[in-house]
């Protein structure tokens, strides 16, 4: 069954409905593909390209987010809302750079087009490029029933492969992030666009300098990095020039590369995958180096 | 000349670019019955029994076939027919054929595949060279599974690597197993009017489909009707029958209703054959000074389910397996092994390209070894001209290593642009060519290739082409040729010689093409013969015409015929531009006269069969064509990541017909050689499925991975080919795929020995060599033209 509802309320009068059997159709560039390979996802699709105002991005001072739970407390001047139908093509053109750069990886320019931000986090997949770069800015998520709404902090959002924290009558309605961290992105994958990540890491730094990091394509879905983010965090406030430091990035290495958990498949092994987490993570680590002391000579 | 040699429009441009072309898939109308193919469940098993009753009973389900409603011998093969059209006693891979459905609409068509019931006696696959030659395993074959072998037996190789050879470097290269990926997948209908059955679909040959079709299905062949639908690229992928059977079986069973198939991508994938993956030890030696003095190769080939064209692959490899080079004692074994995995056969290469990625490989080892440039032992090493090539065979024109001349100039003039033509300039750009990058883990390397290629299909085998030429009515002329335009531009050339042949307008001249009872045989739109062949027929056919019309016009200008010129549909005697008459004038005369204004010709150069005892032949291919790249990479040593950063790539093509379309020819193969280099490679699982049957996963280069190609043309005129052309589909692909891997060795100084070199193995090559203390941090290359 296809349903093309108007109105967000007509959108989660049909998802209360149908639950699990329905599916929200937005770029479609998952779904679409499924049922073209005979995989039916769903019995019944929920249109959501009829409904206005789905693809807004908001940008909001600080002073703006203290009475709304999805904004506050970002540890950042300014964050960003997005609407949850918000395109790749969209997020390419923000100034949050990991964002915007996983955007830019993402598909070619039909699928950046169609892609949304909500789509590739309901989606969960492991190797979500919009996802790991939405984790490590600590980004949350407003997700809503018939009943009312609720937040979600998206590193508690993936639960399990390609499962996560939304209930059968929950539509994502809104997704935040901060807009003035520091960030960095890099991605391995087998070709130059059009391409899968074989690893993918995200990492951002709050206004406050607090670190955060993610990785993509090396657990069951994208995951965070809390040890090394924690041991960054500390070797940044005893040392601003710290993420240029080789012995510190030696032990971030060694840090993310215990903590992911990959899986040899045939697109890569679990020890290629392990051994790219912190190889990644010290390429960024030595990008954002420069932007943190810019004296630092910036070779990546 | 004036037509050919100009980028004129390809022919079929304006109905390609709008969109009304109508490849096979395009041919569905409504109507139509559905065909699906229900394939094996078992890579390797017995079939003890089929039962249909069920699908048979759902409603829409017009009827379901199995191997026992197959009318004829129910095999094909392009050498040996040993390929059931539906498997019957036995399944040998996991895309084997086992019935077919045809139904009302696709829906009910796939949902009967499901009700088909087949019992297996399930075998243990095959799927390596070790599983399918021990002892006790299960033949594919009552011959076995080995397929085969071929033999190069020239000078005494063992005796010349003991005691001439000064340094003898040896090692083992693998390369995988290629899809080739085309766009238009295979789909096209059939119609069978109680006489004759007409089939739409694409392939090669269409003559030789024929034959294969009646054959299988139990027709007489002059009751098959094969008509080529608008083709969207084969390189090889549709030398085989694809889905001819399978709609022409489903027409016969439902006369006067038309047919309709059509494989979606991961259908394509699971049962087309690929290429060839070989494991080719090598050893070769030289004396101190860098010339080669022997070469011993044994080759392990993939050969798959079913035979294809892998006899005449294996033998392509053993005749190319020194390439370009002057090897006086070559010793070659070539043996070919049936597996459980999709059968392999033509595509674009045919076994040079994996010998190429060998011997280019091993002269890079040997370079290496003696701390010699890799031009320079290149250069040490080419034919020259009237030397013999591995198969003893004269090189009468041996232009390899005026085609590494022309790369090295184009390479030297991205540099210093005031390089200009000379070559001792480009020598010293060369010389100095830059290894500093951003960062001592990024590092560059440059790759040299230099390649052959015998074109046509060469050992005696019968290769011919003709074509038929007529003014009509309306003064134009019509060349009927049965050669496929598969997208490489043949059609735009037939136009161009016909036209330049005959001195008339490019306008003027219509193609009929490919259709069995219209057109007639031209071989195949492989072995890069085309232009060469079907360019030579048509050529031979239009100089008879021309001579007959000059005739006429003899008596008009009262000089002898070859004192008249025609230009452009207009006649003049030579040197007296006042007195001129138009073609159509002319033709008017010759009818008036009774002069025949049709005509046909053959084209049919011999070969000589490669002897069996030593593989040596005076001529197993009509020509040889030669070619050199360069190319420059990026390698990051922390992921293994492989950028390209130039690629240079020089071809012989004799005569560029249209040098629009060589250049195409050239950039097209050059990023399929890519692919092979760096990351194309089909992945079976230990059931023998394709575990990347799609696009998603079976990785093609994209845009980012293919920088601007730099074609460069070289033209030494061939005097057996029409207008000096011979031929440039396959070559730009040989040479690639070598440059691209040599550059990743000069990079990080060891060579990748498993292709394709994806960023995995890239950076596990790297690793090992680290283990081996084969590695240095700091490239001394790199500080030296960092502080430079």
């Amino acid at each position: 069954m296809f349903i093309q509802p108007t109105t967000l309320i007509e959108a989660l009068e049909a998802k209360r409905q149908f639950g699990s059997a329905a599916a929200f159709l937005a770029g479609g560039t998952d779904l679409v593909v499924l049922i073209n390979h005979g995989r039916m996802p769903a019995r019944v699709f929920i249109d959501l390209s009829h409904i206005e105002g789905l693809s807004q991005i908001q940008c909001f001072a600080a002073d703006q987010c203290a009475d709304d739970p999805l904004t506050r407390d970002f540890d950042a001047a300014k964050v960003f809302v997005c609407g949850p139908t918000t395109t790749f093509a969209q997020l390419a053109r923000l100034p949050v750079r990991a964002l915007a750069e996983a955007a830019r990886s993402v598909g070619g320019p039909q699928i950046r087009n169609r892609g949304t931000i909500a789509g590739n986090l309901a989606t969960a997949s492991p190797a979500g490029d919009g996802s790991t770069a939405l984790l490590a800015l600590d980004g949350r998520v407003e997700v809503q029933n018939l009943y009312g709404s609720r937040v979600i902090a998206l590193r508690e959002f993936f639960l399990d492969y390609r499962k996560t924290a939304l209930a059968p009558d929950e539509m994502i309605v809104r997704v935040a992030f901060p807009a003035t961290w520091l960030t960095g992105w890099r991605k391995l994958g087998k070709r130059g666009a059009m391409n899968i990540s074989t690893v993918c890491c995200a990492v951002g730094i709050s206004d406050s300098r607090r670190v955060h990091i993610a990785f993509g394509s090396v657990g069951p879905y994208p995951l965070r990095a809390e040890q090394t983010a924690n041991y960054l965090t500390e070797a940044l406030r005893g040392d601003p020039a710290a993420f240029g430091d080789p012995a510190v990035q030696k032990h971030a290495v060694e840090l993310a590369q215990a903590e992911v958990r990959p899986i040899d498949d045939f697109r890569a092994s679990a020890d290629y995958r392990r051994a790219m987490s912190g190889t990644l993570l010290q390429k960024v680590m030595r990008q954002l180096a420069e932007e943190l002391t810019p004296t630092t000579s910036a070779i990546v | 000349m004036s037509i050919v040699g100009k980028s004129i429009t390809r022919i079929d441009a304006e109905e390609k670019v709008t969109g009304a072309t109508r490849y096979g898939g395009d041919l569905y109308e409504k109507g139509m019955l559905h065909v699906k193919v229900l394939r094996a469940e078992h890579a390797f098993a017995e079939i003890v029994s089929i039962d249909t009753s069920a699908a048979l009973a759902l409603p829409g389900v017009c009827g379901v076939y199995t191997a026992k409603d197959v009318g004829g011998t129910n095999r094909h093969g392009l050498i040996r027919r040993d390929q059931p059209v539906l498997a019957d006693t036995m399944v040998r891979y996991k895309g084997d054929p086992v019935a077919i459905v045809v139904a009302e609409n696709d829906d009910v068509a796939r949902e009967a595949l499901r009700l088909i019931q087949v019992e297996y006696k399930p075998l243990k696959p095959i799927h390596t060279f070790e599983e399918a030659l021990a002892p006790d395993a299960p033949k594919l074959h009552p011959e076995g599974n080995l397929m085969g072998g071929k033999r190069i037996r020239k000078g005494d190789a063992e005796r010349a690597l003991r005691e001439e050879c000064e340094i003898v470097v040896e090692d083992t290269i693998e390369t995988q197993t290629v899809d080739h990926a085309f766009l238009d997948l295979e789909s096209g209908c059939a119609l069978y009017d109680g006489d004759m059955l007409t089939i739409w679909v694409s392939g090669q040959w269409v003559h030789e489909e024929r034959r294969l079709v009646a054959l299988a299905l139990g027709l007489p062949v002059e009751k098959v009707r094969i008509i080529q639908p608008a083709t969207g690229g084969a390189f090889g992928g549709r030398e085989d029958l694809s889905i001819q059977c399978f709609v022409g079986l489903a027409a016969l069973k439902h006369p006067g209703h038309k047919v309709y198939l059509r494989y979606s991508r991961a259908e394509s994938m699971a049962a087309r054959h690929k290429r060839h993956a070989l494991r080719i030890h090598y050893t070769m030696g030289a004396k101190r000074d860098g010339r080669l003095v022997a070469a011993k190769v044994t080759v392990w080939s993939d050969e798959g389910a079913y035979a294809s064209t892998g006899i005449a692959v294996m033998r392509k490899a053993s005749s190319h397996c020194t390439g370009p080079y002057r090897v006086p004692h070559v010793w070659a074994d070539v043996y070919g092994v049936h597996t459980n995995n999709n059968p392999t056969g033509a595509m674009r290469g045919f076994g040079a390209a994996q010998l190429a990625i060998a011997y280019e490989g091993m002269l890079d080892r040997l370079a290496q070894e003696l701390g010699m440039d890799r031009v320079e032992i290149r250069r040490r090493n080419v034919l020259r001209h009237g030397e013999p090539i591995t198969t003893n065979q004269i090189i009468t024109e041996a232009t390899a290593g005026e085609c590494l001349d022309r790369a090295l100039l184009q390479f030297a003039k991205g540099i210093d642009p005031s390089v200009g033509d000379d070559l001792a300039a480009a020598q010293r750009v060369w010389e100095s060519r830059s290894y500093a990058t951003r960062a001592p883990w990024l590092r560059r390397g440059y790759g040299v290739s230099v390649v052959c290629f015998g074109l046509g299909y060469g050992d005696a085998f019968p290769d011919a082409a003709r074509a038929r030429v007529r003014f009509n009515e309306r003064n134009e002329l019509e060349v009927y040729t049965g050669a496929v335009e598969v997208g490489q531009g043949l059609l735009t050339m037939v136009v161009q010689v016909a036209a330049e042949a005959l001195g008339i307008e490019p306008e003027r001249v219509r193609v009929f093409a490919a259709d069995t009872h219209l057109t007639p045989e031209a071989g195949s739109s492989s072995a890069t013969r085309q232009t060469y062949f079907t360019g030579s027929a048509v050529k031979l056919a239009c100089d008879e015409l021309r001579e007959r019309l000059l005739d006429v016009a003899e008596t008009y200008f009262g000089v002898h015929p070859f004192e008249i010129k025609i230009s452009n549909g207009i006649l003049t005697k030579v040197g007296d531009s006042g007195k001129r008459m138009e073609i159509d004038e002319l033709l008017s005369e010759a009818r008036r006269r009774g002069v025949s204004l049709e005509t046909q010709a053959l084209f049919k150069p011999r070969t000589i069969r490669e002897r069996d005892e030593d593989g040596l032949s005076p001529r197993a291919f009509v020509t040889y064509l030669f070619g050199s790249h360069i190319c420059q990479v990026l390698v990051d040593t922390e992921t293994g990541e492989v950028r390209i950063e130039r690629h240079i790539a020089a071809h012989d093509v004799g005569k560029a017909i249209n040098p629009e379309l060589v250049i195409g020819q050239i950039q097209g193969g050059v990023t399929q050689g890519i692919g092979m280099a760096l990351m194309e490679e089909v992945i079976y699982g230990s059931d023998g499925r394709i575990l990347n049957a799609g696009f998603t996963d079976y990785i093609l280069p994209s845009v980012r991975d293919v920088p601007n190609i730099e074609a460069v043309i070289v033209e030494h005129e061939d005097p057996t080919g029409p207008f000096g052309a011979h031929g440039v589909g396959e070559p730009p692909l040989i040479g690639a795929t070598p440059a691209v891997l040599g550059a990743i060795h000069d990079a990080i100084g060891v060579p990748i020995r498993r292709i394709p070199a994806t960023p995995e193995r890239v950076w596990r090559t790297i690793m090992q060599a680290k283990a081996e203390g084969k590695w240095q941090d700091v490239d001394p290359r790199w500080e030296r033209d960092v502080k430079r």
